[in-house]
């Protein structure tokens, strides 16, 4: 743990300064106040000057002709200062992020810990590599002949707005990454969750070099999610050429309005992360423990507020066995992880009253601990109908996981699979239903999610892309 | 006499607004126990949450905050049981929330919603239903005794705001209703027993004599969920969209036969106009695109209209328009403030802005997002906040529940020259600004086209 790590109670009253990045230099101002939604905190930022945040098409791209090695050493040299034992930048946003994140000072601390990996050269490059394939085609003009002709092709750097989730840090780190090997120019809109995380980030950058190339390539400021005197000034073809959204339904919703031709749209849609649990692992005592345990872990995640964390999870096996399986998970999901809470804010109204009438349905549906923040089970023949949330999960008993891949929709993102062994009879009919990942159980989190993945049935970075081609006849 | 049974005899006074006790809180306090008491032994959700929060005795107003329901638990049982018709599991679910024995239910032959409600109504329970934007039907009990009172309820609060139907004889009014004249849900037959009790026998014109079913009312969310499901054909999506646009015509066609008997009647003799103001303003309209430029009810009138715009398109000033048009004054509008949860209403204050709460009603005013209680510490002050209550009336259910709105209620003592609350301003909290907090955590709702939620 920090030695001084604040406590989110420090000074509650006081209105929390909040910086943005401007084009490679940090601004301050306390022009603008607005409250923080997860945590009530009010904060201020500079007044938004729409002109410093668009690039005019006629002003050159600053990291156009930079080569891909001088980024990727530029990102790994960041990597290297993104400790936050050191780096005051970080230590400032942390102490910022107690404040408006629910997460709390330990989960947000292993985040940090954990975000220079994706700083790696082996990782950067395979992230390149396998989102874009020859990394010629970023520094210039690539023969590509795929019908004979001869064609040259670029992965042109793109203009991007990123409409920031502040569920996890990492997303930040993310986006830095992804938008820095683009090579392109790049506003970062703050969510009201995480408000620091981007712009100490990229103050770190302006520490190493203010001047470079890829400092002077982004932007971070927030405003008001929808606020139209803005967006509808600075959400222009002419400025940008694709809105990156991390949804919120709200977010999408919101974006949408201002897509049209030449303002494309990449969305990162709200998901729905599931599990998928074969009777095999959970017919002895030990292996409900250790199914349970693996399954907890995925629920955790970022105490459940996130996409790829599991809110149902679909389980063969007779009823007994199962609610035997549901009494350890419950107090599995009471126990500190490295990515959530042991207890967190419990359940809101509409899930604790629907969960109390439940109750007294039993034993239709049975319910395991209860909505005080440390975790509830909830188990049924069917999946229930509200949307299971802050450590709340819906164990649905079921003949085979064969049927369960029916309750699979084009809204599910995550499937956690337990035993794997059962993964290959699955994961076609999972994909075609809508699931777009697959994975052990337990493994919702790990390090190979980024490096040249996909993401959300996409390769973002060929996403963000401008695919030029030069079709003349001369080299 | 106990406290409740005192609070319980004003329903059949003139004016309980005025002769309500002068120690009401005290008075509603132990109202509130007796009822705790009676209720917790019939329904196992109350007695569970009384154990939870460790709710023996009722002492403060927070001891009743932390046994109101909201929406959510009405909402409860799975939707699947709807479309799979397990009327017997929807049976067991809604015993769990009623005061009264359903074991009696007789299930035999009971194919559709509607058939469930008959069911229930032959066992003397009636349920009562609204529907959020969600297009899922909450259902509350409600049984005779609750029926019994409707009527003088609602006579007096219209009574409260009228001074034409104050002078009125019974049964002396043509009635103009704005809803069908039978549907399966306890509305309904609330607002024909009213309608009778004010008409002149037979002197009744409703929008429409179709029974209003229930089970059409659950076609929009089983698409919604059939879409979500990925089991909707296109057509299904398209045979949903042509019932929905002939349903329409069908209710354009049935307001512009009641606006023509309308145009019959409106000054001949005293008459009786009811239902939502949302759907007068819409009446209202049509008149005026036909060239209408006024039409003047006869002046020993009276209008009970409300609901607010329900999620229209009407201005802010929309009932002053419908006011003017109609040429309702003081002695013949009436715009009680009231909901599906509550077993009346409160009626508008004549002539103007505001609404009296009913001594019956224990009001708590609470933080927008959590329960924080934000009545006055002592009895006196203006607060706005959630509105929350425990309507001591209601027989068939649990009277504790959390709204959707915002309100503004005066505690001030003899506001108005009346021993009750005032409510001063109403507003939804969902027509209010949302919030600003992203996660890329969803929902398959997200993935279901709104464009459905038409009609």
């Amino acid at each position: 743990m920090l030695a001084q790590a604040p406590t989110p109670d420090d000074t509650p009253q006081a209105v929390l300064p909040v910086q943005h990045f401007i084009k490679g230099r940090q601004t301050e101002g306390t022009e603008c106040v607005h409250r923080s939604r997860d945590m009530g905190c009010e904060f201020a930022t500079p007044a938004i000057d729409p002109d410093a945040l668009v690039w005019q098409r006629r002003d050159p791209l600053p990291m156009l002709d930079v080569p891909l090695e001088e980024i990727v050493s530029f990102l790994v040299e960041l990597g290297k200062q993104l400790n936050i034992d050191t780096n005051d930048l970080l230590r400032e946003s942390f102490a910022g992020m107690c404040r408006v994140s629910a997460l709390g000072p330990r989960i947000l601390e292993n985040c940090y810990r954990d975000m220079a990996f994706m700083f790696e050269r082996d990782v950067l490059m395979a992230e390149v590599v396998g989102s874009l394939g020859d990394p010629a085609r970023l520094d210039g003009w690539v023969d590509h002949s795929p019908a004979g002709a001869p064609n040259r092709l670029r992965a042109f750097p793109p203009r991007l707005i990123h409409v920031m989730a502040g569920n996890a840090p990492s997303v930040a780190a993310l986006t830095i990454v992804r938008a820095a090997l683009s090579k392109g120019v790049h506003l970062l809109k703050l969510a009201s969750n995480d408000l620091f995380t981007p712009v100490a980030i990229l103050s770190t950058m302006a520490q190493i070099d203010a001047s470079h190339p890829v400092t002077r390539s982004f932007s971070a400021a927030y405003w008001r999610g929808g606020d139209a005197d803005i967006e509808r000034l600075i959400y222009q073809p002419q400025y940008f050429d694709k809105l990156v959204v991390w949804g919120g339904e709200g977010a999408v919703r919101n974006a949408i309005n201002y897509i049209g031709p030449g303002f494309e749209l990449i969305s990162f849609d709200p998901k729905v992360s599931i599990s998928m649990i074969g009777k095999e692992a959970i017919a002895t005592a030990g292996g409900r423990a250790d199914t349970a345990a693996l399954a907890a872990a995925d629920v955790m995640v970022f105490d459940q507020d996130a996409c790829s964390a599991s809110r149902y999870q679909y389980v063969e096996g007779e009823v007994d066995e199962i609610d035997q399986y549901c009494a350890l998970l419950a107090q599995a999901l009471g126990t500190d992880h490295p990515l959530g809470n042991a207890q967190i804010e419990p359940p809101p109204a509409e899930i604790r009253e629907e969960v109390e009438v439940l109750r007294t349905l039993d034993p239709m549906y049975r319910v395991f601990g209860s909505p005080d923040g440390r975790g509830m089970v909830i188990r049924s023949d069917e999946p229930v109908d509200f949307h299971p949330d802050r450590k709340t999960v819906n164990v649905v008993q079921v003949q085979s996981l064969a049927e369960a891949v029916d309750f699979v929709t084009v809204a599910t993102q995550t499937v956690g699979i337990y035993p794997p062994s059962r993964k290959q009879a699955l994961r076609d009919a999972l994909a075609s239903a809508g699931a777009q990942r697959i994975v052990t159980l337990g493994k919702v989190i790990s390090t190979d999610t980024f490096g040249g993945q996909p993401h959300d049935a996409i390769f973002p970075l060929h996403r963000m892309m401008k695919w030029i081609v030069d079709e003349c006849s001369e080299q | 006499m106990s406290a409740l049974q005192h609070l319980l005899d004003l329903v059949d006074h003139d004016d309980p607004f005025r002769a309500a006790p002068e120690n009401l809180l005290e008075m509603q306090l132990a109202a509130a126990q007796e009822r705790l008491d009676q209720r917790r032994r019939q329904i196992r959700v109350l007695d569970q949450r009384a154990k939870d929060r460790g709710i023996e005795t009722i002492s403060r107003l927070e001891d009743i905050v932390d046994l109101v329901f909201s929406d959510a638990t009405y909402k409860s049982y799975p939707e699947r049981f709807l479309d799979r018709g397990q009327w017997d599991r929807l049976t067991l679910w809604f015993g769990t929330l009623a005061g009264d024995d359903l074991s009696g239910v007789d299930l035999a032959g009971v194919e559709t919603l509607d058939d469930w409600l008959g069911a229930l109504q032959r066992q003397k329970i009636w349920a009562n239903s609204s529907s959020g934007t969600s297009g899922k039907s909450s259902f509350l009990a409600t049984n005779q005794r609750d029926m019994d009172i409707a009527l003088p309820l609602m006579m007096q609060a219209a009574r409260f705001t009228s001074s034409n139907l104050r002078e009125a004889a019974p049964n002396s009014f043509t009635v103009f209703v704005m809803g069908p004249s039978s549907a399966s849900y306890s509305g309904s037959l609330r607002s024909k027993l009213f309608a009778e009790a004010l008409a002149r026998p037979g002197d009744v014109h409703y929008i429409s004599d179709v029974a209003q079913s229930a089970q059409d009312g659950l076609d929009l969310a089983a698409l919604n969920r059939a879409i979500a499901a990925g089991t909707a054909r296109p057509s299904d999506i398209a045979a949903f969209e042509e019932k929905s646009r002939a349903k329409g015509k069908q209710i354009e066609a049935d307001l512009n036969h009641f606006l023509d008997r309308l145009i019959g009647h409106h000054d001949k003799r005293p008459m009786a106009l009811l239902g939502l103001s949302s759907m007068l303003y819409t009446v209202m309209q049509i008149a005026r695109a036909r060239g209408i430029a006024e039409l003047p009810l006869h002046p020993a009138s009276v209008v009970t209209i409300s609901g607010g715009r329900k999620g229209t398109a009407a201005p802010d000033d929309y009932l002053d328009q419908i006011r003017a048009f109609f040429g309702m004054n003081d002695a013949i509008y009436t715009n009680p403030y009231g909901m599906t949860e509550l077993s009346g209403a409160c009626p508008s204050l004549p002539g103007k802005p505001g609404w009296a709460l009913p001594p019956w009603v224990v009001p708590l005013v609470l933080e927008a997002t959590d329960e924080t209680l934000l009545n006055p510490a002592g009895t006196n002050g203006t607060v706005t906040g959630r509105f929350a209550f425990l309507d001591l009336l209601v027989d068939g259910r649990w009277g504790g529940l959390v709204t959707g709105d915002q309100i503004t209620l005066d505690f001030t003592p003899g506001a108005e020259e009346l021993r009750v609350p005032i409510v001063r301003a109403v507003e939804r909290y969902k027509d209010l600004p949302g919030d600003d907090k992203e996660t890329c955590a969803g929902t398959i709702d997200a993935y279901v086209r709104v464009a459905l939620e038409t009609n």
